[in-house]
């Protein structure tokens, strides 16, 4: 498992505070478009995706890639997470991920 | 000539020729020809049944003979409605023509080896010269607080009480057969300061149950003959079909209690008996997210199913009970003369997450059952089944050995379907606390091990056992969500925790992680 560059889980807010570094989301894809999409986050911010995606895509997808701006990352790895999420758990997850435990994480 | 004589005797029934009165006690399975005089000393309801065989009603009568030994005669549909009507609680009958069987002790309390069936060919006739003696209930009263040492066991019990509550009528679902049947719950308190709930089932709960919620306001004062014990719910008290109820009877003991209720204890708070014993539980479905534990919380505390009752005996009504799940005491004595302490078990109910770490493939995973009644065949390998070995393979010690009888009997099960086969299994069981040993019975085992009991008994036979190994492995390390039942089994001079899966569901990882994230937020605040 390759950890020289870690991605810290992050929801849209959480975002802006990893501009330029390596971080990873799920968000639901509200539409696709020609090099990427845009999609809302668990804690309903917009947030533009860029790079490959896969074909077909879910209602759901995980970005793994670069925070290019505090509403965009630059996309390494896109994996379809299905069309059915808990966004509150996830949203929950991020907050203690960032929070009182982000000891566990990064 | 003889013959034809015999023959008028046994079929006429208007006849003044004495007829030979066997004695009840002579009765049995071997002796066709009798007649017997009897009084029916108790009615049931009729009850209407509905299985695999079809629906059908039944109801049986208890008879009492001028010896005083008493039996049991049940009746189904045709005879059953033949003879509902024309049988009376007191009257005196000569019956014939009935036939015996050995007594099925989980029905049939009454104090005799055989029970009797009539069928539409048995013979009633009604005794007209005798008088009826509706034999006068007597009743022999246990106090709310001490029903504890009667769960579970077979003797029925009398109860009396004030009733302080009637709930609506329920109509329940029998898992038996499906049907509907109808139930009442009251609560009665009596003057040892405790209450109970009662339930009343049938035509109880739709009659006599209907009158009591009419009336419950003047806190009626109800005996009730005859009640069944049961630790479903902690404790409950339910009706069967000759449970006789009385409202406001003419006795010393209803007198006592008016007397009592009046004075103190129309204001009085009463504990009740039945949820004490089990707190924790509902008679909702439980959660899966209910009593939630580790397994090492189950498998640290050995006194888990144990409760101690401290009951009161009679010369110290003042004294307010106390129960508890652990040993911790919490005393509300006020005064006492002496104590009685009653330990009683009671399981109780968790739910856990975890995964079956490790299971023995070598135990008997599985028993044959009747396809039917779901019951323990015992397979007599060497009577049963020789017919299909022929001479020569009885005779030759090689075809003796165990591995050909287990696949003939393979053989025979998909052939000749006689029986299926029931799970019964012991594994490990794993989790983030520690570990613990359950048990699986039947369909729970089913989930776990992802195939029939009678496919993987296929797999076993099999001289490459790989796919049996296979099977199992499989099973291993999958995390399911458990109901469990702990309970305190006597072995030897020991008392041993033994834990026993109910039901096994698939974890639901939405709700999984939102019990944990709430279980986390609960732990920070």
């Amino acid at each position: 498992m390759d950890t020289s560059s870690p991605a810290v889980l992050v929801n849209g807010d959480l975002l802006r505070g990893y501009v330029g570094q390596r971080v990873r989301t799920v968000i639901q894809v509200v539409r696709p478009e020609a090099n990427g999409l845009t999609g809302r986050s668990t804690d309903e911010k917009q947030i533009v995706v860029k790079g490959q995606m896969p074909a077909p895509l879910t209602t759901f997808v995980e970005v793994i890639g670069v925070a290019d701006s505090a509403q965009s990352i630059h996309a390494e790895i896109v994996t379809n997470f299905g069309d059915s999420f808990d966004t509150s758990n996830f949203n929950q997850l991020c907050q203690l991920a960032n929070g009182e435990y982000r000891h566990l994480f990064i | 000539m003889l013959l034809f004589l015999y023959y008028s005797m046994s079929t006429s029934t208007h006849t003044s020729v004495p007829r030979q009165i066997y004695p009840l006690a002579r009765l049995n399975p071997y002796q066709g020809n009798w007649t017997i005089k009897v009084r029916v000393t108790s009615k049931g309801h009729m009850r209407h049944y509905n299985n695999t065989r079809g629906e059908g009603c039944v109801f049986s009568v208890e008879l009492t003979d001028d010896d005083g030994t008493q039996i049991q005669a049940i009746m189904f549909n045709a005879a059953a409605r033949k003879f509902f009507e024309l049988f009376d609680m007191g009257k005196v009958y000569y019956i014939s023509g009935g036939y015996l069987k050995r007594a099925n002790k989980q029905y049939n309390r009454v104090d005799n080896d055989y029970e009797m069936t009539l069928n539409e060919n048995s013979q009633v006739e009604e005794a007209v010269n005798e008088p009826i003696i509706i034999p006068t209930l007597t009743f022999s009263f246990v106090p709310i607080d001490q029903l504890g040492p009667y769960v579970q066991q077979k003797e029925l019990i009398d109860v009396i009480g004030v009733v302080q509550h009637v709930s609506s009528t329920m109509s329940i679902r029998r898992k038996a057969d499906n049907e509907s049947v109808p139930k009442r719950d009251i609560t009665i308190a009596d003057d040892t300061m405790k209450s109970m709930i009662v339930s009343l089932w049938g035509p109880l709960a739709t009659g006599i149950g209907s009158k009591l919620l009419d009336m419950f306001d003047a806190s009626p004062i109800v005996a009730i003959k005859s009640l069944r014990v049961s630790d479903f719910g902690g404790l409950t008290l339910s009706t069967i079909t000759k449970t006789i109820i009385e409202i406001n009877p003419n006795s010393h003991e209803s007198q006592k209690l008016k007397t009592w209720y009046a004075s103190e204890g129309s204001v009085a708070t009463f504990e009740s008996v039945g949820s004490t014993f089990r707190p924790g539980h509902t008679n909702d479905a439980p959660s899966m997210y209910s009593d939630r534990v580790g397994l090492e919380y189950i498998t640290n505390n050995p006194s888990l199913g144990e409760s101690t009752v401290i009951a009161s005996d009679n010369l110290s009504p003042k004294v307010s009970q106390v129960t508890t799940m652990s040993s911790n005491i919490i005393p509300t004595l006020t005064y006492y003369v002496s104590l009685t302490m009653t330990f009683v078990l009671q399981p109780v109910y968790y739910t856990t997450r975890a995964c079956m770490s490790f299971i023995k493939d070598d135990q008997a995973m599985y028993y044959r059952t009747c396809k039917t009644c779901n019951k323990k065949l015992t397979v007599n390998v060497g009577s049963a089944y020789s017919f299909l070995i022929c001479r020569k393979t009885q005779t030759d010690p090689n075809f003796r050995c165990v591995k050909l009888r287990r696949l003939l009997l393979v053989a025979m099960t998909s052939i000749f379907n006689w029986f299926t086969s029931r799970y019964v299994v012991s594994a490990k069981f794993s989790d983030a606390s520690g570990e613990a040993w359950m048990s699986l019975f039947a369909d729970e085992a089913e989930t776990i091990i992802g195939c029939s009991a009678a496919d993987l008994d296929i797999m076993k036979s099999k001289p490459d056992g790989s796919a049996y190994q296979t099977q199992l492995k499989k099973a291993k390390w999958v995390p399911h969500v458990f109901r469990v039942m702990v309970a305190l089994r006597a072995y030897n001079n020991d008392r041993r925790q033994r834990i026993t899966v109910k039901i096994v569901s698939l974890v639901d990882y939405a709700g999984e992680s939102k019990y944990l994230l709430n279980e986390i937020s609960s732990t920070q605040s």
